[in-house]
């Protein structure tokens, strides 16, 4: 898989990472050598079925107990921008919920 | 008794709960030292020496109020800028988290203050922890106090060297590919990655949650384990802490009949010869001692790199999506959320951070995730698979941490790929989720340390600690770094 | 030509948990904005989380309940995408191992009884709330709702219309709030739900698929008729002008808009679906074993529709009562209890669906919540069936009472002077005031018009307030109409 400066403004957008076009160039030659060496997994014969492996545990839940919240104070105070009560953010142009 | 930044931990806990020295003292005299030193090497990013005098004089109000603060009664512990202390800054040394503040203690730092340490300031690391050398920091390297022209490693390069050079005792870094064994081998001190699920990660700002793991760093394996000691254990927030007990961390006992695993993947081609003779002069003692040394072969450990940097950009895209200037951080300017969103990323993120976020996006996006992330995971359960099937024959492995000693600044910070190739030896034990630790076996002929990497199955820190007292006995002991000289400073900061 | 409709639906259900799916804040609605939040549920940095057990439980009941298949080792995955309610820039969900596949709901409409079958079932967590009308430009964000449990049920597209949509929401709720896993209230938002829908059209010979829209933005069960109604007529137009070249388009998204009772388009990202799933790192998977299923089981009461019929065949009751009476649990728990306490079924189920629901409604409350104890109703029926009081009297002046106070229903028959008269001397005399008063219709009914009757019979019931006893009362007319 080759990846040229089309390719990493693509990846860029879906990672709401703003790229310009020289950025972009330095970019596509890095991840390009990168993609070129981790392709190398190509190589490895692995048998039918093999598992992955994500995790090392197994079976961890907590009981429903509720416990108290953050003072509103505390969750605001690192907001960029806030008004007391809720997060500011900019306009959000249209609504795209799952 | 010598200078109180010369001594370690056990002795200096020791000294306050005995009164022999207080607490103030101790910090004083650490703060003392790290404040000339730190002009030369950058090892921390935050240290307030009133808020350090702070704590120290709480612990000597408890002893001569009769109480025990703990068995780091008085000890300075430095910890990496990855880990959240309640009211100070977590800056992962990113722009993008300059201006946060958490709100709570991550669980090793309720651990500390259980125990009686003195949080000793915040240390320099690689962006987000992603790095080899701290030159991804945004706000500046770390110098190998060794040689301040050469890198102390990384990405918890900060934590190495402030051990390193006596400005801490203790440290705290945090292991996601070799961040803590690397740095402790090229600045010549202790540092371990303990088996995945060990420690709690909560209040560990993640890079890869599936590999990051916390460790300490020392200057003597058996401070080591006493920090692990106190870290260690099932913590009901993090999903992923293992509700295994605590090994026993105290062992002793000879090399007689250990089963020392030498693979051969590990002395290829890329290992330096000076850090191959060291290596190989450690592994003869180790011999000489009664260890059983034995070959075995780890054939898939050459793919490490490459399931390494599928595996963790892909985490890390995920776990980095977080910083979108809403509720803490940086924030850009934006005339829509949408344009806030990539002008907050694009500003606040270091070049190395992109690289990989681009990356773990590429690995994970429609159409490419069966090619990269699928067959990784399905690699890394082989790997692991293949590392179980090596510990039936051996009970550790030995083998060099890094390919070389502390590599120059600069030399590879233009070459990603170069920089990724120097983690081909600590790779491994993250992703099969195992205990490694590092230890100085001498130094090259330039006076650079070189680290001798042990490694144990799942919850084999009995083992390994055992292994590496023994080992530690036997090899050079740690020496201090020659004092930097006057109007070496770095005139940046 | 002629066209089939396919309808598959997409539900949401926030699980009435005590704390969120995987932290400890309440889950609460309408708590002051931004209070009930964390570290984790704000995504703060170094937080992590930890599945609520009870949330899983209670996801487990309901695929149980509807039949699901359930896995046996189950994970959760994080689904990535950027917006500004979603703390983490991923939301934790369930990809390709979800909790259950299969099962089915059934519906009753006036066309019958049908199965809408299952896709699957799985658990996420609820995102926070935006609202988009700031004066200065701004979006706010709340984040209280962010981390709530939610199941999430997609169904086959086995629904055939706008009734059948409504009818498939309504058995869901009745079964969830049989569960007690939910309030399934889609004004407050812990029922959302996201129809899906196309239509196959036979025409000359061959069959047009028209393309698949999603239907977003509907708050309520009447509204989600509608706009299968709208959207159904809005393909079919298309199709009218356009021809088979519409099943080229691609699935699209549309908004309902309520006021104007018409969707619209929404725009769409380019990127909008690659959300990157990947098994979430810091939640190890979960095994749903023999003891946990059994748990969860166990939970599964008798469901509305077992219920209906158990209901129609124990207690003699119409098909159209039992189906009433059971499509709220606590109805059907009142009314078991009822019967328990001594009172005779069908009259016990004709009070509780004629007065007693009269006053619930009037009451916004649910029956059992009126405050009438199933004993005391039990009494009050057992007095009206005895003929120790009239069932009007009964209805108008003693359950008012009832409701209101805790008197015994037989002491207030007394002290309220309800009792029943049957004594045919005193209705005599009343009855033959009523025939002078009622000369035509007396004259009437000796000409053979019986039903004339009525009229004075009414005058007497009038004259004794309801309390004279009726079959008396006849009794006593016809007497004294025939007899002279």
């Amino acid at each position: 898989m080759a990846i040229d400066p089309a390719e990493v403004l693509r990846i860029a957008r879906l990672a709401r990472l703003k790229v310009d076009p020289d950025e972009a160039r330095r970019l596509a030659k890095d991840l390009d050598r990168i993609v070129h060496h981790i392709d190398s997994l190509r190589s490895v014969k692995l048998p039918e079925g093999a598992e992955s492996l994500t995790y090392f545990g197994r079976d961890v839940h907590r009981a429903d107990d509720a416990r108290d919240c953050l003072a509103r104070e505390d969750a605001l105070r690192n907001a960029p921008m806030q008004d007391g009560e809720f997060f500011l953010v900019p306009k959000i142009v249209d609504k795209e919920e799952s | 008794m010598s200078e109180l930044w010369q001594e370690g931990a056990a002795a200096l806990a020791a000294a306050v709960r005995g009164r022999e020295a207080s607490a103030l003292d101790v910090a004083d005299a650490h703060l003392d030292r790290a404040l000339r030193w730190n002009d030369h090497i950058e090892a921390f990013l935050h240290l307030e020496p009133e808020e350090v005098r702070r704590q120290a004089r709480e612990i000597d109000r408890r002893i001569a109020a009769g109480e025990d603060p703990g068995p780091l009664a008085g000890v300075p512990v430095a910890l990496k800028d990855n880990l959240c202390v309640r009211g100070q800054p977590a800056t992962c040394a990113s722009r993008i988290l300059e201006p946060f503040v958490p709100p709570y203690d991550a669980h090793v730092v309720e651990r500390l203050r259980a125990a009686g340490a003195v949080l000793f300031g915040k240390t320099n690391l690689d962006e987000f922890a992603m790095g080899s050398s701290t030159e991804n920091s945004a706000f500046g390297p770390t110098r190998n106090p060794f040689d301040l022209a050469r890198t102390a490693g990384g990405s918890s390069g900060g934590s190495a060297a402030a051990v390193a050079a006596g400005l801490a005792p203790l440290a705290l870094g945090s292991d996601t590919g070799g961040s803590i064994r690397q740095p402790a081998a090229l600045c010549g001190v202790v540092g371990m990655k303990p088996t995945y699920g060990l420690v709690s990660r909560y209040g560990l700002i993640a890079f890869a949650s599936s590999l990051d793991q916390i460790g300490p760093f020392a200057r003597t394996v058996d401070d080591a384990a006493l920090l692990l000691e106190t870290i260690a254990g099932r913590d009901a927030r993090d999903a992923t802490s293992a509700a295994d007990a605590v090994p026993d961390l105290r062992q002793r006992g000879d090399l007689k009949g250990l089963r020392v695993g030498v693979p051969e993947e590990c002395f290829g081609e890329g290992l330096a010869k000076d850090v191959r003779a060291l290596v190989e002069t450690a592994l003869g003692r180790l011999k000489g001692a009664g260890a059983k040394i034995v070959e075995v072969s780890l054939p898939l450990s050459v793919h490490g790199i490459a399931v390494y940097y599928i595996v963790a950009p892909s985490e890390a895209s995920s776990n980095l999506a977080r910083y979108d200037g809403v509720r803490y951080g940086l924030r850009g300017e934006g005339r829509s959320v949408e344009e806030m969103f990539s002008e907050t990323r694009g500003e606040g993120f270091g070049p190395e951070v992109k690289r990989r976020i681009l990356l773990g996006t590429f690995a994970l996006s429609s159409g490419y995730y069966e090619a990269y992330y699928g067959r990784a995971q399905k690699v890394r359960a082989a790997m692991r698979h293949e590392m179980e099937a090596c510990f039936r024959k051996v009970d550790v492995l030995a083998s060099p941490t890094t390919p070389t000693a502390a590599f120059a600044l600069g030399e590879k910070a233009s070459d990603p790929l170069a920089m990724y190739l120097s983690d081909v030896l600590t790779v491994t034990a993250n992703l099969c989720g195992v205990p490694a630790l590092s230890l100085s076996c001498g130094r090259t002929a330039e006076g650079l340390p070189v680290g001798l990497q042990l490694t144990a199955p799942r919850f084999g820190e009995g083992t390994l600690f055992r292994a590496a007292r023994a080992a530690e006995a036997l090899l050079p002991p740690f020496s201090w770094p020659p004092a930097p000289a006057a109007g070496a400073e770095r005139r940046t900061r | 030509m002629k066209h089939t409709v396919l309808v598959g639906m997409e539900v949401h259900l926030q699980l009435r948990t005590r704390s969120k799916m995987f932290c400890g804040c309440p889950v609460r609605f309408g708590a002051p904005v931004n209070t009930l939040v964390c570290p984790v549920c704000l995504g703060m940095p170094g937080s992590l989380p930890v599945p609520n057990r009870e949330a899983i439980t209670m996801a487990l009941s309901l695929a149980a309940a509807m039949g699901c298949e359930i896995t046996g080792l189950t994970k959760f995955d994080r689904k990535n995408y950027f917006y500004p309610d979603l703390p983490k820039g991923y939301q934790i969900s369930q990809y390709d191992r979800p909790l259950a596949t299969g099962g089915g709901v059934e519906v009753v409409t006036e066309a019958g009884t049908k199965t809408v079958r299952l896709r699957r079932l799985h658990i996420e967590e609820d995102v926070g709330k935006s609202l988009h009308d700031d004066a200065r430009g701004l979006s706010r964000v709340d984040f209280n709702r962010a981390g709530t449990p939610l199941v999430e049920i997609v169904s086959e597209p086995d629904i055939a219309s706008p009734e059948e949509a409504r009818a498939y929401l309504n058995a869901l709720r009745a079964l969830v709030q049989y569960l007690d896993v939910s309030d399934a209230n889609m004004q407050e938002g812990n029922l959302r739900c996201e129809p899906n829908v196309n239509l196959h059209i036979e025409d000359k010979g061959s069959v047009v698929k028209t393309p698949i829209i999603e239907v977003k933005n509907l708050n309520s069960v009447r509204n989600v008729e509608r706009a299968l109604k709208f959207e159904i007529d809005r393909q079919l137009a298309e199709y009218r002008e356009h021809g088979a070249a519409v099943a080229a388009r691609p699935r699209a998204t549309r908004g309902y808009d309520d006021q104007r009772d018409q969707t619209f388009v929404m725009r769409e990202k380019e990127e909008a679906h690659d959300y990157r799933y990947f098994p979430e790192p810091d939640i190890p998977p979960l095994a749903i074993d023999e003891a946990w299923r059994g748990e969860a089981t166990a939970r599964v009461p008798e469901l509305p529709a077992a219920r209906c019929r158990r209901f129609a065949g124990e207690f003699g009751l119409s098909e159209y009562d039992a189906d009433v009476l059971t499509r709220e649990r606590s109805t059907a728990d009142y009314f078991e209890k009822t019967v328990a306490a001594g009172a005779p079924a069908k009259p016990a189920a004709n009070w509780i669906l004629s007065d007693l629901a009269r006053h619930a409604n009037e009451a916004k409350k649910a029956v059992a919540d009126l405050g009438l104890a199933p004993a005391r109703l039990a009494a009050l029926v057992n007095l009206v069936e005895d003929g120790k009081v009239p069932r009007q009297a009964a209805a108008k002046d003693l359950l008012p009472r009832l409701l209101a106070g805790s008197e015994d229903p037989g002491a207030l028959v007394t002290s309220l002077g309800l009792a029943r008269i049957d004594d045919a001397g005193r209705i005599e005399e009343v009855g033959r005031r009523a025939i002078e008063a009622n000369a035509k219709a007396a004259a009437d009914y000796r000409a053979g018009r019986k039903a004339a009757l009525n009229a004075i019979k009414g005058f007497v019931m009038r004259e004794m307030k309801g309390k004279a006893a009726p079959d008396v009362v006849e009794k006593v007319l016809v007497r004294l109409l025939e007899g002279s």
